[in-house]
């Protein structure tokens, strides 16, 4: 109970300057973060540098809940790689690896086929109604890191928003009534 | 006034609140007045020093002190991670694998053109390898596959993945399969007959932490038939 009191204390000692004070340090929370995930975009190429892998369908390597890095090169898609594509009418990209790759010879074009290590068949069941191949410009990135465990935060908020509000709620009163 | 600075021993013994301020008052004054006894200055300094840290203790509340712990460790043990992470991933460059693999196609099945107007062939191999030498202790898993892979006049580069496997340990990296393929093998067009092709085992290393990396052999040398059967 007491630091309650001393918080609702803190706050009515707020003077306008500090107030400005702690609403420029805020914006450069935000700022910040933006700064760095479109610097991260520039650099990695992709237009999500950062996904969170939702299904096991690329287990035991990726599982649920794992952070994906994703890098978009210039270099040409070969069987073996794990990429992540956006299938179209589907909102949410899928990482799965290439197994088959037909590069034509006159335009450079690429078909490709993907299919999950986990699954039992290939991909054309999830593309869109009667395509048989994923072309480049389907293609988001491919995976070259990972980072285990920390997207549960991501699927955790996404699955249950409450928790999300009573987090952003904490971390403002911790903004406001924190003085220096 | 200097009568009762020579005699502080009896006022304190008398705990009036107005004599005792007044006493205070007194001793400062006389530690200014004074300046040879440094000693009773330094008491009225700290005593003044541990008046504000107190009411700075009170406005902040004791949240702050164990926010403030809580990040500093939070802050180690996550730098500490990173850092194990890191010679982990480094420690893989310690490793260098000399894999091998030998792989024998056994039998042709059949090799048709297809209604749709490509060639379609199915085929029964060997396939022999030795991969242990990729695992290490930061090793997840190696997922191992085989691919044919040639050229045709429409396009130049064709990569069809025959057969895949995931290995998680070591001890079953050094392996012998007889299989026919396991994804179909279907051309784009009807360039297949009396085509020369190779035969390619990749593998891609998934570490513990660190980078995915990947290399592969190949094997030249393969041939379909001259006519469909």
């Amino acid at each position: 109970m007491g630091w309650i009191g001393e918080s609702i204390d803190s706050i009515k000692s707020i003077q306008i300057r500090q107030l400005l004070t702690q609403a420029v340090s805020l914006g450069m929370i935000v700022t910040s973060a933006l700064i760095i995930w479109k610097a991260l975009m520039c650099i990695t190429g992709s237009e999500s540098p950062v996904v969170v892998v939702l299904s096991g369908s690329m287990e035991p390597g990726f599982k649920r809940g794992d952070i994906l890095f994703l890098h978009m090169s210039k270099d040409p898609i070969r069987a073996g790689e794990i990429v992540v594509f956006n299938v179209d009418g589907r909102e949410i990209p899928i990482v799965h690896r290439v197994i088959k790759v037909h590069e034509r010879q006159d335009t450079g074009e690429v078909d490709v086929l993907t299919k999950g290590d986990n699954n039992y068949g290939d991909d054309r069941l999830l593309y869109a109604q009667g395509q048989l191949w994923l072309q480049r410009h389907h293609i988001m990135g491919r995976a070259v890191g990972f980072l285990p465990y920390v997207g549960w935060v991501t699927i955790i908020m996404t699955e249950k928003p409450i928790i999300k509000y009573i987090l952003i709620g904490a971390l403002g009163l911790l903004v406001i009534t924190s003085k220096d | 006034m200097t009568e009762q600075n020579s005699t502080p021993v009896t006022l304190t013994k008398n705990p009036d609140g107005p004599t005792k301020t007044k006493l205070k008052l007194q001793e400062r004054l006389a530690a200014v007045e004074n300046p040879a006894e440094p000693r009773q200055r330094i008491q009225i300094w700290s005593l003044k020093r541990e008046k504000k840290k107190k009411k700075k203790r009170k406005k902040k509340g004791e949240m702050h002190s164990f926010g403030y712990r809580f990040n500093a460790l939070l802050t180690f043990a996550v730098t500490i991670l990173a850092l194990m992470c890191a010679i982990a991933s480094l420690s893989d460059n310690l490793n260098i694998p000399s894999p091998s693999a030998e792989i024998q196609i056994v039998n042709i099945n059949w090799f048709q053109k297809h209604r749709q107007g490509n060639d379609e062939v199915s085929l029964t191999m060997n396939i022999s390898a030795d991969l242990q030498s990729l695992f290490t202790w930061n090793t997840k898993q190696v997922f191992v596959f085989v691919a044919a892979e040639y050229e045709t006049t429409k396009n130049s580069l064709n990569q069809i993945s025959l057969w895949d496997a995931i290995i998680q340990a070591r001890e079953d990296a050094r392996f012998w399969i007889h299989t026919s393929n396991k994804y179909r093998f279907v051309d784009q067009g009807i360039y297949l007959r009396g085509k020369e092709f190779n035969l390619t085992l990749h593998w891609h290393v998934m570490r513990k932490t660190g980078k995915m990396s990947a290399d592969k052999i190949v094997m030249s040398g393969y041939r379909f038939p001259e006519e469909y059967r």
